[in-house]
C-alpha cells in the first residue's frame, strides 16, 4: 500500500517540467564542479583540510564548489516543497486524516518519494555531469571513482538537508520564513565545514574510504539527521492529533496587517508587493546572482594561475551566463503572466487605483527584479574582485544584454499568454547568443568585452551596448502599445 | 440507530467555540445552520474524527467515535469546506490516490469505483484533464465525488454549495437526495448558511449561535415555533421608506398597488396579514429574537 502510494507522489513530481529543468542545472553544475575538482587537483593534489583555512583562495574555490551543490538543492527542495505543501496546507490534510489509512503514512511515503526523487536527479546530474567530462576532456574515470564519492558526500548531505527542509516547512508553513531560514542555516552549516555540502573531502581521490576526517564528518550528518526525522515525526505527530498546521508559526508573532488597517498606508504598499511580487523569487535571484557572480570572481582571481586551462574556464564562463540567464528569465518573466496566472488582473482593473497602476507596479516589480539579480551578480566582485575590475563597470555592462533578453521574454509571453514559449524563446536565443559568440558580428555578442575584462574604450564597445539598448527600447515601446490598448479594451 | 452527540465543548484557548451540545441524530439528511462563527465547521471537524472535543462523547452506532475514529473512518465520507488536491495529478489519478487510503488494493475495483463516482458528478468526459484546467464548479463535483467514493454510512459535507451555480446546486442537492434514497440508513449531516439547501433537503435541523444550540428538531417544527413574525403588506411606492424605517423587511414583490413586503415584527402593521414563513424566514426571525 504504502508502494502505491509513494508511486502516486513520484508521478507527481516526476512528472513536473520543472525537475526536468533541474536535472539540467544539475549535470550543469556538476559538470562545473568536475572540472573544479580536476583541475584543482591537478594544480593542488592535497586534500584541503591540509592546506588550512588560511589559504582564502583555496577555501574560496572549494566554498563556492560547495555553494554550487547547495544551490542546487536548496532550488530543487523549494520545487518540490511547492508542489507537495501547497495542497497539504488546505483542505487535503483534513480529507486525508478522515480516511481510514493514517496521514502520517502519506507523509512518510512523501518524504520516501521526495528522496528518491532527489536520488535520480542526484545519480543522473552525477552520470551526466562526469560524461560530459570525459567526453570534453579525456579524462576516463572508472564508475567506481564516478559515482562512490559524491554519493558518500553528497548522497549524505541531501538527506540531510531536505529532511531539515521538510521540518522546517512542516513547522513554519511559509515560504516566507521557509526560505530565508533555510537559506540561512545552509549557509551557517557550510561555513562551519561540519556537516558542508562540499567535495573537499573527496580532493583525495587515492582512497577516501581511508579518510577519518570524511567519517567523522558524515557520521555527524548522519547524527543530526536522525534527530531531525525523530522531530519531524514527531511535528507531524502533533498535527495529526490537533490539526495545528503551524505549531511555530513565527509570523504570528508580527502583527499581521489587515486590508482596513494597511491599505490606504505606503507600508501596505510594500507589504503586499513583497506578499504578491517578491516572496522567495527574489531571494532566489539574488542568490543566484551571488552565486554565479562569486563563480565569476573566483575565475578571475584564479585566471593567472590556471592559464593553461584556459579552454574549462572559458566552458564554465559560459554555463554560469547560461544558467544566470535562464534563471533570471524563468524568475523575472514568471511576471508577465502573474496577474493573468492569479487570475487578479481582472479584477485589479475594476479597482479605482488598478488598471495602469497594476501594470505599472508590474513594470517596476520587474525593474527590482532585474536590478536585483544585476546587483547580486555584481557583488562578489565588488568584496572579493581584483583591483583590476570594477564591479560598476560590470554591473552597466551587463545592463543592455539582460534588458534585451527580459524584454524579448515578456513580449514573447504576451503574444503567446504561454509562459513555456516565452522561457524557451528568450533562452534559447540567448544559448544560442552564448554558443556561436565568437562567430557573430561584434555588435549582437551579448557579453562582449566582459569576459576579457578589457572596459570600454574602444567604439565596438559602445556599438555592442547600444544595439542592445536600442533594440530593448524598440520592443519596451510595442509591449507598451499592446498592454495600453489591453488595458483601454482595444483589440 | 442514531448519532448521539453528549455535552461536547471544544475550546480553543480562552474562546469557547462549542458549549455543551447535545444532539440525538437519526438517519437521514441533518442540516447544520448558523451564521459564521457559530461553530459549525468546529463540530464538523469532530464529527468527521479529524478534531477532538474538550470535552463531550459521541456513539455512531454505539461505538465510541472519540475513542475508536478508525471504526468509522471506513464508513465516513467527508468533504472539507476547502477542499484540497494536488493541481497536477488528473480526476482518476487523485480519486485513485484517495481510494488507497481505504486500503482498496484492487487497481480494477479502484478503477470500477471511481468510473462510477465521476458518472454521477458528470465528470467522465473530462476525467483525464489535469486538476488545474478545472473550473471551481468542477472542483467542487470532484470533492463530491471523493465524499462518495467509499459508499458511505455517514456522509458529512461541510458547505458544499458554496461558489456553485444553480445548475450545480441542483445536481448536488439530487445526489444527496438519490444517496439517502438508495440506503435509508444512512446519515449525510451537512452544513451551510444557504438555508434554501437546508430546506429542501434535511429531515432534521440544528441551529448553532456562537457555539451554543439554540435549536434542534425537523425544519416543520422550527417553522411553526416562529409563526406570526412575518407579515404581509402591501404599499405605494412613497409609503415603502416609511415602513423600511419602523421594519425590518425581508422580501419586496410588484404588485398592483405598488409593492408587497413581507416585515419581521412581533406588532402587525394596520392592514397587515400573516405570512407562513418558509426555513429562511423562519430563521431571520428566530435569529433577530425579540423585535419591534
Amino acid at each position: 500500500m504504502s508502494f502505491e502510494l509513494f508511486k502516486v507522489y513520484l508521478r507527481e513530481q516526476l512528472t513536473s517540467v520543472f525537475l526536468y529543468l533541474m536535472l539540467i542545472f544539475l549535470v550543469l553544475t556538476n559538470y562545473n564542479y568536475g572540472i573544479q575538482r580536476w583541475n584543482w587537483y591537478l594544480v593542488n593534489p592535497q586534500p584541503f583540510y591540509e592546506i588550512g583555512v588560511t589559504n582564502f583562495t583555496h577555501w574560496w574555490n572549494l566554498w563556492s564548489a560547495s555553494y554550487a551543490g547547495g544551490l542546487v538543492l536548496l532550488l530543487w527542495g523549494i520545487w518540490i516543497f511547492w508542489q507537495i505543501e501547497q495542497p497539504r496546507s488546505n483542505g487535503l490534510l483534513q480529507l486525508l486524516y478522515s480516511k481510514p489509512l493514517p496521514y502520517l503514512k502519506a507523509a512518510q511515503s512523501q518524504l520516501i518519494a521526495f528522496y528518491t526523487s532527489g536520488l535520480f536527479l542526484f545519480v543522473g546530474g552525477i552520470i551526466g555531469s562526469n560524461l560530459i567530462l570525459s567526453l570534453t576532456t579525456g579524462y576516463q574515470i572508472g564508475l567506481y571513482w564516478l559515482i562512490l564519492p559524491p554519493l558518500i558526500s553528497y548522497g549524505i548531505g541531501i538527506i540531510f538537508y531536505t529532511t531539515l527542509l521538510y521540518l522546517i516547512s512542516t513547522i513554519f508553513q511559509d515560504w516566507l520564513v521557509l526560505v530565508p531560514l533555510h537559506f540561512i542555516l545552509w549557509l551557517i552549516f557550510s561555513s562551519l565545514t561540519i556537516v558542508g555540502l562540499d567535495y573537499r573531502n573527496l580532493s583525495n581521490l587515492t582512497n577516501p574510504f581511508q579518510d577519518l576526517y570524511l567519517y567523522q564528518n558524515r557520521i555527524l550528518v548522519i547524527i543530526i539527521t536522525v534527530f531531525f526525522s525523530i522531530l519531524l515525526k514527531y511535528v507531524l505527530r502533533q498535527q495529526e492529533k490537533g490539526l495545528n498546521f503551524s505549531l511555530f508559526q513565527l509570523t504570528r508573532l508580527f502583527p499581521q496587517p489587515t486590508a482596513d488597517r494597511l491599505l490606504p498606508s505606503p507600508l501596505a504598499k510594500i507589504y503586499y508587493s513583497i506578499k504578491i511580487y517578491y516572496s522567495w523569487r527574489l531571494l532566489l535571484i539574488c542568490s543566484s546572482g551571488l552565486f554565479l557572480g562569486s563563480l565569476y570572481t573566483w575565475r578571475i582571481k584564479t585566471s593567472n594561475q590556471l592559464y593553461s586551462l584556459n579552454l574549462y574556464w572559458a566552458i564554465i564562463l559560459m554555463i554560469s551566463q547560461a544558467t544566470l540567464s535562464l534563471l533570471g528569465i524563468i524568475t523575472t518573466l514568471h511576471l508577465a503572466r502573474f496577474e493573468e496566472r492569479a487570475n487578479t488582473f481582472s479584477l485589479l482593473k475594476t479597482l479605482p487605483a488598478g488598471g495602469l497602476k497594476t501594470f505599472g507596479g508590474k513594470l517596476i516589480a520587474m525593474a527590482i527584479y532585474f536590478v536585483a539579480l544585476l546587483v547580486s551578480f555584481s557583488l562578489p566582485l565588488h568584496f572579493l574582485g581584483s583591483q583590476f575590475v570594477r564591479w560598476n563597470q560590470y554591473f552597466l555592462a551587463l545592463i543592455p544584454p539582460f534588458l534585451f533578453l527580459f524584454t524579448v521574454g515578456y513580449l514573447v509571453i504576451m503574444l503567446s499568454k504561454q509562459s513555456l514559449i516565452g522561457y524557451i524563446a528568450s533562452g534559447g536565443l540567448w544559448l544560442l547568443f552564448l554558443i556561436v559568440e565568437r562567430k557573430i558580428p561584434y555588435w549582437i555578442q551579448p557579453f562582449f568585452e566582459i569576459a576579457e575584462y578589457r572596459f570600454p574604450t574602444l567604439n565596438p564597445y559602445w556599438i555592442n551596448k547600444g544595439s542592445f539598448l536600442g533594440l530593448s527600447v524598440l520592443l519596451i515601446a510595442v509591449i507598451l502599445i499592446i498592454e495600453y490598448r489591453k488595458l483601454t479594451g482595444q483589440k | 440507530m442514531a448519532l448521539i452527540l453528549q455535552n461536547i465543548s471544544k475550546q480553543y484557548n480562552k474562546k469557547t467555540a462549542l458549549d455543551q451540545i447535545n444532539l440525538a441524530i437519526t438517519p437521514g439528511i441533518f442540516g447544520l445552520i448558523g451564521p459564521n462563527g457559530a461553530g459549525k465547521t468546529s463540530l464538523i471537524n469532530i464529527l468527521a474524527t479529524i478534531s477532538s472535543p474538550t470535552n463531550g462523547n459521541i456513539y455512531f452506532h454505539d461505538t465510541d467515535l472519540l475513542k475508536n475514529p478508525e471504526k468509522i473512518r471506513p464508513t465516513l465520507g467527508y468533504l472539507p469546506q476547502n477542499f484540497g488536491f494536488y493541481p497536477n495529478m488528473t480526476a482518476v489519478q487523485f480519486l485513485d490516490y484517495l481510494l488507497l487510503f481505504y486500503r482498496a488494493n484492487s487497481p480494477t475495483l479502484r478503477k470500477k469505483q471511481i468510473e462510477q463516482v465521476l458518472a454521477a458528478v458528470g465528470l467522465s468526459e473530462v476525467k483525464n484533464q489535469k486538476l488545474k484546467t478545472y473550473s471551481g464548479g468542477m472542483i467542487r463535483r470532484l470533492g463530491i465525488a471523493q465524499a462518495f467514493l467509499n459508499d458511505p454510512k455517514l456522509l458529512i459535507v461541510d458547505e458544499p454549495t458554496a461558489g456553485l451555480d444553480p445548475e450545480e446546486r441542483i445536481r448536488f442537492r439530487q445526489l444527496l437526495k438519490g444517496l439517502i434514497q438508495n440506503d435509508s440508513e444512512r446519515f449525510v449531516i451537512i452544513s451551510s448558511h444557504i438555508i434554501n439547501d437546508i430546506s429542501q433537503l434535511a429531515n432534521q435541523i440544528a441551529i448553532l449561535k456562537t457555539g451554543n444550540l439554540l435549536f434542534s428538531g425537523t425544519p416543520a417544527k422550527f417553522i411553526e415555533l416562529n409563526q406570526k413574525k412575518i407579515w404581509e403588506v402591501e404599499v405605494d411606492s412613497s409609503e415603502a421608506a416609511v415602513l423600511q424605517s419602523k421594519y425590518h423587511i425581508l422580501n419586496t414583490f410588484a404588485s398592483a398597488k405598488g409593492i408587497r413586503c413581507h416585515v419581521f415584527t412581533n406588532q402587525p402593521p394596520t392592514d397587515s396579514k400573516p405570512v407562513h414563513p418558509d426555513l429562511e424566514g423562519a430563521y431571520f426571525a428566530f435569529m433577530h429574537g425579540e423585535v419591534a
